[in-house]
């Protein structure tokens, strides 16, 4: 910290500001005081050593100071001499000057005073221009508060109807869920009935199967075809167009068709047939419906149609001919 | 009631708050809610809104059984300047270890007297209690109103 005149780069004629009363400061104590004696402070929860009002600080007024500070010495002096009647009158002089200073910042603190106290009521009304809105009486007063939402449930409960549509949504879900796992369990059943057609269960079946795998080519079962595929196999080389082709060329025409998995995959897609290639579940269920029968017979009912209009037409054509002949 | 819910929800806020972030969202429950009104009137925060995930309501939507899981309470963040408001919220009472005390106990904690290894209120401090009819109040008025209760959290 540098001393004198070397705080004011070393400029000599400039004071340093006084000490001067903020007005600003003390305009917003007195606004705060106004309001923190309003309400009631509970005495329980002062804490000690604090007033539950605030404590007003005191101001004096500028005859108060300079009666405290710049008084008229009440001495009286039979004789003064020159030296002492100079000094007297710099007192006196001096003793002026500090009063009219005193009175004159008196002035100017009241008038910046009066202008804070404008601005403060000019905030006031912008700030109750603030909070007036458009809102009708009616819609304030029927505003939800925090506390009417505590006084009742949370969460609005469902309506009659709404739990019945929901009980009704839960019953179908549950059927649906039911049937599902029925259905899976009944084609699981009927899977595994048709494959145990294909179980070998006598010493004959099995000497068939041993011969069988044999033909294949292969003991490995990781690599063999499945059985399903050594049929199709045999049955394809009953064909007359592929009598002579060997295993392999039978594989390569069927472009990896034949790989485990797919065939079966595919049959079940399109037929509805179960992975052994026989009857599924949908074409057993047909049959006990009887709508395979109806199918059939309106297939046949259509067939016998075709046949009787291809009769019809070729009749009519020979008679054409005929008459043209004629 | 879940604590641990509460303890989440006050850390969130503290968090927020920390951030200098104006709004901050949390579940709508009944507890929340009464906490949440609370430090409103203690002067923690600046509004409470309903809103859901996204955003404040614009109009007002009511929470049915469909959208609850949705719903969100919008909090207002207060600042002065740039200094955050609340600054601490805190669980008094763990999942693993309530403090339940009686109204002569509140009033020793309330008048600054350590009671139960709790430290007592703070002057500028709000410590919410769980009265008996499941009302939350802050722990000046259980005290007025003869109350006992389960210390939830404190606020500073």
């Amino acid at each position: 910290m540098v001393k004198r005149i070397a705080k004011y780069g070393f400029k000599s004629g400039l004071l340093p500001k006084s000490r001067l009363r903020n007005i600003a400061k003390e305009f917003a104590r007195a606004e705060t005081d106004k309001t923190a004696t309003q309400g009631y402070a509970d005495p329980l929860f002062v804490p000690r050593g604090s007033a539950a009002e605030p404590i007003q600080k005191t101001t004096k007024t500028a005859d108060e100071i300079i009666n405290d500070s710049a008084k008229v010495s009440q001495k009286q002096l039979s004789h003064i001499s020159p030296e002492q009647k100079l000094k007297s009158e710099k007192a006196t002089i001096r003793r002026t000057y500090l009063s009219d200073s005193l009175r004159l910042q008196e002035l100017n603190d009241k008038e910046e005073w009066k202008k804070l106290d404008e601005m403060a009521k000019k905030e006031k009304v912008w700030r109750a221009g603030l909070l007036k809105t458009e809102d009708s009486e009616a819609t304030k007063l029927t505003l939800p508060t925090i506390n009417s939402f505590l006084n009742k449930p949370l969460v609005e409960p469902y309506t009659e109807e709404q739990r019945a549509i929901l009980k009704a949504k839960r019953e179908s879900n549950r059927i649906a869920l039911e049937t599902k796992f029925a259905e899976q369990r009944a084609r699981q059943y009927l899977d595994l009935y048709q494959r145990a057609s294909k179980f070998i269960v006598t010493e004959e079946q099995l000497e068939e199967a041993i011969e069988r795998a044999v033909m294949n080519g292969t003991s490995d079962s990781s690599k063999s075809t499945s059985f399903y595929n050594v049929d199709i196999l045999k049955s394809e080389r009953n064909n007359d167009q592929v009598k002579n082709f060997s295993n392999a060329q039978l594989v390569k025409m069927h472009g990896g068709m034949l790989t485990d998995g797919l065939v079966p995959k595919l049959t079940q897609e399109l037929v509805g047939s179960t992975d052994v290639g026989r009857p599924g579940l949908a074409e057993i269920r047909d049959v006990l419906n009887g709508n395979a029968d109806e199918y059939t017979k309106k297939v046949n009912d259509f067939k016998l149609k075709k046949i009787e209009e291809d009769k019809a037409a070729a009749k009519s054509v020979l008679d054409d001919v005929v008459s043209n002949k004629s | 009631m879940s604590l641990v819910n509460l303890a989440h929800v006050c850390s969130h806020i503290q968090n927020c708050s920390r951030n200098r972030v104006p709004l901050a969202a949390v579940s709508m429950t009944r507890l929340h809610l009464q906490v949440c009104a609370g430090l409103y009137k203690e002067g923690f925060l600046s509004s409470i809104q309903r809103g859901d995930a996204n955003k404040p309501d614009e109009t007002f939507i009511p929470a049915t059984p469909q959208n609850i899981a949705t719903r969100k309470l919008w909090l207002g963040l207060k600042y002065d300047g740039f200094n955050p408001v609340l600054s601490k919220l805190r669980l008094i009472s763990k999942p693993s270890h309530k403090f339940v005390l009686d109204e002569y106990q509140l009033r020793d904690l309330a008048v600054g007297k350590e009671v139960r290894k709790i430290s007592p209120l703070a002057p500028g401090e709000a410590i919410f209690v769980k009265i008996n009819n499941d009302d939350v109040v802050e722990i000046r008025e259980a005290v007025a109103k003869r109350l006992g209760g389960q210390l939830l959290c404190r606020a500073s």
